[in-house]
């Protein structure tokens, strides 16, 4: 048996069309439900669907997370950068009261400077090696500060200190 | 009109005055419509939202009047209006109020009695409660000591306790809380512990006349506050107690050699040189190399006098590095410590030394040390020693444990050379008695790094000890892969060690398991050639072909099948009635029947020659010889399996070795210190005991080996099937068995093939009569083992 006459391709074209418009609308549809439903959660607990949008933009994608950055006061934009250093945002915090902004901070705990402490040592006006050699010998930076002041380095006031005298 | 509106436009004089009432009074009509236009304090936050409706104001009861005022204050929303007038604020004072705290935390302010500026002056400090503000205030604090009382977690009643007692916050936090116990490094979100004294401990310490940092000592040394105060009254300072003391000296003592003019270290001196002396070091130095592992060098130069007595009875000998400590004094034991001594030098000549329990003896001529002074240098390795802290590296060195009775150091030293660009954060240490700094350090800064030189500032004696603690930054100790493993398991108290030993035990015993199956487990090969069967093979019986297909196996199709096969063969007769079954014996000659089929058979019949298949439980006869039946099918078929139990014996002991070097060579001191270490032992053995035993199970089944005999006789069994398969599955349309394979009945049945529906003709079977229209093989099936 033949078959005669030829079969319409349109259909098939249609249909193959058809899938590839679904194939971009269904997933498409489905992750703007889902960011929806998402930023609508978010939103419950304060944050603006920008706002969400940039904690996500971000990298935080736990809203756990956002809160404990938020709650200190930072911002999506603003607590990158501490997190990137792998900074908590208890610590960010400090070392943002201390005054010292993220590459400084980094710079301060590489050498095992709590912020409180930095923030000291800065005050006074220390370079970060000059704290380290101060601190070495023991000095607390108002007590290095007063030394210095009389013209002692750390190894000739650490020499002094244990003789007796005082700053 | 377009005229009009021209000239109106041009500013003609005429149109001018009425032009500017008209502005006048749209405007006022706009703001009485539209009041948010004319706020004054409103939130940064708030600007361009526009208040709420007039018809909302009047629903919570402001009238348009009021309204305005309320808006004048910021407060645009009649709502929020009204919860601030349900609190009790006016409009004026809720405008004061809303900048600085919620409607509630005002109206908490407000009804103790504070105005806006006092509350939020307390609220910086912390206190953010009108009622707990309040309380303070009672108590006689104000705000900002109060907020250092809040933050401390102390309550009012507490801090007035403080207060009454005569301390103001500062003074009550030197009191209260003795040194944070805590890494070098933290931040406000760091765990942290701190001892916590209470009032009655300030107040007895400082009318002693102690500080609070010496209170807090004293009670660290163990002083008692009475000692310390006569002390004290003596004219002795808080630092001279302890030095006075530490040297074993009473009050009395104390103060007749402070009056002969002598230090506590002189006084003691004297005293030691006239007492009769024991064993003594007059020089210990340690020169401590820390290297970029974390590993140390070290050279350790003693001179002792061995005498009579005292602590070197067989000779002097050393204790290996085997604790590390932090800064918070914690000390952690590494129990897996390895020292390798790279020389001993006795007297300037080589010496020879042995270690046994992590210490070190020394000897000469294959004897211990003889008595008299020796100056012996000693140069040695050790494992990684250096503490891995979030912040910093951190090194806490035990130069001379805890001496023992019969000993004493007159100088001792130590030098720490760290490794380049290993600045020091903290050099610290103890010597003395626990927790006694009588050290003095010196840092040095060269090129190949800091070194830090430690110097004692009294003689060691019994129970005293010195330890060197140095902190420094990350970077230049890097411990290897293998050091980072050394340090875990010295850490966890040998427990890697341990489970290495253990999964070298399962790996020992698989190998051992896995060539004896090769060589006894492995299941022979039948009969190449496969031959098609077309009648039991051997002497089979039904029961015994299921059990040997099914390892064994043996239920109500075995029974039913070794029924019918007895009552083919003639001892047997099956009557059928309304679908109950009536099973005769024939009472033939036994001698036709193997030994199995006897037993069955007697089992059977045991009480009576009849038995009725009633399609219910019947406990009595079908169900022993069932049983019987069982019992012979499984001891059958062990005979056709090698079980080979005792080549696993020897897999057995090794696993039994492995498992207690493992268990063993955990260091069990700190459980025994907590007294679970029975327990904790008791549960880890198990569960290294049930890994070996679920190998040795593994491999038990694994040994059990079929016989030659049976590998070939489950192929003919197997070839058997198939044709009785194909032959009865044929049958499911035709309903009634042909003759020539109803002698097949039996094993297809035992086979596991579907009987429902199939019949045998009354006539064509001559154990069978039954008022139905033949014997139904499915029926019997399951009457049988409704029976059993």
């Amino acid at each position: 048996m033949q078959m005669k006459g030829s079969i319409n391709p349109w259909s098939s074209r249609l249909l193959i069309v058809l899938c590839l418009v679904l194939s971009f609308l269904v997933p498409y549809s489905g992750g703007v439900l889902v960011q929806k439903a998402l930023t609508a959660r978010w939103e419950r607990y304060g944050f603006t669907p920008d706002g969400t949008l940039s904690w996500w933009d971000n990298s935080v994608y736990s809203m756990k997370t956002a809160i404990k950055w938020r709650s200190k006061g930072f911002t999506a934009s603003g607590m990158r950068q501490w997190k990137a250093m792998d900074i908590s945002p208890e610590e960010a915090s400090e070392w943002r009261n201390a005054r010292a902004d993220v590459a400084a901070a980094v710079e301060w705990r590489r050498y095992a400077f709590a912020p409180e402490r930095a923030a000291d040592w800065m005050r006074f006006q220390f370079s970060i090696g000059d704290a380290i050699a101060w601190r070495k010998h023991g000095f607390e930076a108002k007590e290095a500060a007063a030394w210095r002041e009389k013209g002692m380095s750390p190894t000739g006031a650490a020499r002094a200190k244990r003789s007796g005298a005082v700053q | 009109m377009r005229h009009a509106y021209f000239r109106l436009l041009s500013g003609h004089i005429s149109v001018l005055p009425g032009l500017i009432f008209f502005i006048a009074f749209s405007s006022s009509i706009v703001i009485g419509l539209f009041p948010a236009d004319v706020a004054a304090h409103l939130d940064d936050n708030l600007i361009g939202v526009p208040p709420s409706d007039m018809s909302e104001w009047n629903y919570h009861g402001i009238s348009a009047e009021e309204s305005k005022l309320w808006i004048e204050e910021g407060i645009i929303f009649a709502a929020w209006a009204a919860q601030w007038k349900g609190e009790g604020f006016s409009a004026g004072s809720a405008g004061k109020w809303h900048k600085i705290a919620n409607v509630y935390t005002a109206g908490d302010f407000l009804k103790n009695g504070f105005g806006p500026e006092e509350a939020k002056e307390w609220m910086d400090h912390g206190i953010k409660s009108g009622l707990r503000a309040g309380e303070y205030l009672a108590a006689g604090l104000d705000a900002k000591e109060a907020g250092t009382f809040w933050k401390k977690g102390l309550y009012p009643d507490k801090a007035k306790e403080w207060k009454i007692a005569g301390f103001d916050a500062e003074a009550m936090l030197q009191w209260r809380y003795g040194p944070r116990m805590s890494g070098f490094y933290f931040t406000k979100d760091s765990i942290y512990s701190q001892t916590v004294y209470d009032v009655g401990f300030a107040v007895n310490w400082r009318e002693a006349g102690f500080t609070a940092k010496e209170a807090h000592l004293a009670i660290t040394y163990g002083f008692e506050l009475a000692e310390a105060k006569r002390w004290k009254d003596a004219g002795f300072s808080f630092n001279e107690i302890v030095l006075w003391k530490d040297s074993g000296f009473t009050l009395e003592e104390a103060v007749t050699s402070r009056g002969a003019g002598l230090s506590a270290i002189d006084a003691e001196l004297r005293q030691y040189e006239a007492s009769v002396r024991e064993d003594e070091i007059t020089e210990l130095s340690a020169d401590i190399t820390v290297k970029n592992d974390g590993t140390l060098d070290v050279v350790e130069t003693v001179t002792i006098i061995d005498r009579p007595g005292g602590d070197y009875r067989e000779g002097y000998y050393k204790y290996a590095p085997a604790l590390a400590c932090k800064l918070s004094s914690s000390a952690i034991t590494f129990t897996n410590t390895r020292l390798h001594v790279k020389s001993v030098e006795l007297d300037g000549h080589p010496c020879e030394h042995y270690m046994t329990d992590n210490v070190l003896y020394f000897k000469r001529n294959g004897a211990p040390l003889p008595e008299g002074e020796h100056r012996i240098k000693l140069a040695y390795t050790t494992d990684s020693m250096v503490l891995d802290e979030p912040h910093h590296d951190e090194l806490c060195f035990v130069v001379v444990g805890g001496i023992r009775k019969g000993n004493y150091i007159r100088n001792a030293s130590a030098t720490v050379r760290l490794p380049k660009g290993g600045h020091v954060i903290f050099a610290s240490g103890n010597a003395g008695k626990r927790d006694r700094k009588d050290i003095v350090s010196e840092i040095e800064e060269t090129e190949q790094g800091d070194i830090v030189r430690y110097a004692v500032a009294r003689p060691l004696r019994q129970d005293m000890a010195f330890s060197v603690n140095i902190g420094f930054v990350k970077g230049p100790v890097r411990a290897s892969w293998l050091q980072k493993l050394i340090l875990i398991d010295r850490e966890s108290k040998r427990l890697l060690t341990s489970l290495l030993i253990f999964v070298s035990g399962l790996v020992v015993s698989f190998a051992y398991y896995w060539i004896v199956w090769l060589r006894v487990g492995r299941d022979p090969k039948g009969r190449g050639i496969a031959v098609a069967e077309f009648s039991p093979p051997g002497d089979i019986d039904p029961a015994g072909m299921r059990a040997l297909m099914g390892k064994g196996m043996a239920d109500h199709l075995s029974t039913a099948a070794e029924i019918l096969s007895m009552a083919q063969r003639g001892f047997i007769r099956i009557f059928e009635s309304e679908g109950i079954y009536k099973i005769e014996n024939m009472k033939a000659a036994f001698r036709e029947l193997t030994d199995r089929e006897k037993d069955f058979l007697t089992a059977l019949f045991h009480e009576r020659n009849i038995l009725i298949l009633t399609g219910r439980p019947e406990k009595k006869q079908l169900s022993l010889a069932s049983q019987t039946l069982k019992k012979s099918l499984k001891g059958d078929y062990r005979k056709h399996t090698r079980q080979n139990t005792r080549y696993l014996w020897p897999g057995v002991i090794i696993s039994v070795l492995f498992l207690g070097v493992s268990v063993a060579i955990i260091d069990k001191s700190e459980l025994i210190d907590r007294g679970d270490a029975g327990s904790v032992m008791a549960m880890y053995t198990s569960v290294l005991a049930a890994g070996y035993g679920l190998l040795a199970l593994l491999f038990s089944r694994l040994f059990r080996r079929p016989t030659k005999e049976y590998v070939d006789m489950l192929k003919r069994l197997r070839s058997y099937i198939v044709f009785l398969k194909r032959n009865f599955t044929d049958l499911n349309a035709s309903v009634f068995i042909p003759p020539f394979l109803q002698e097949h009945l039996p094993y297809a049945i035992a086979a596991g093939i579907n009987m429902d529906g199939l019949l045998i003709r009354n006539r064509e079977a001559k154990w069978y009569s039954g008022a139905s229209g033949g014997f139904g093989c499915g029926d019997f099936i399951l009457a049988v083992k409704r029976s059993l």
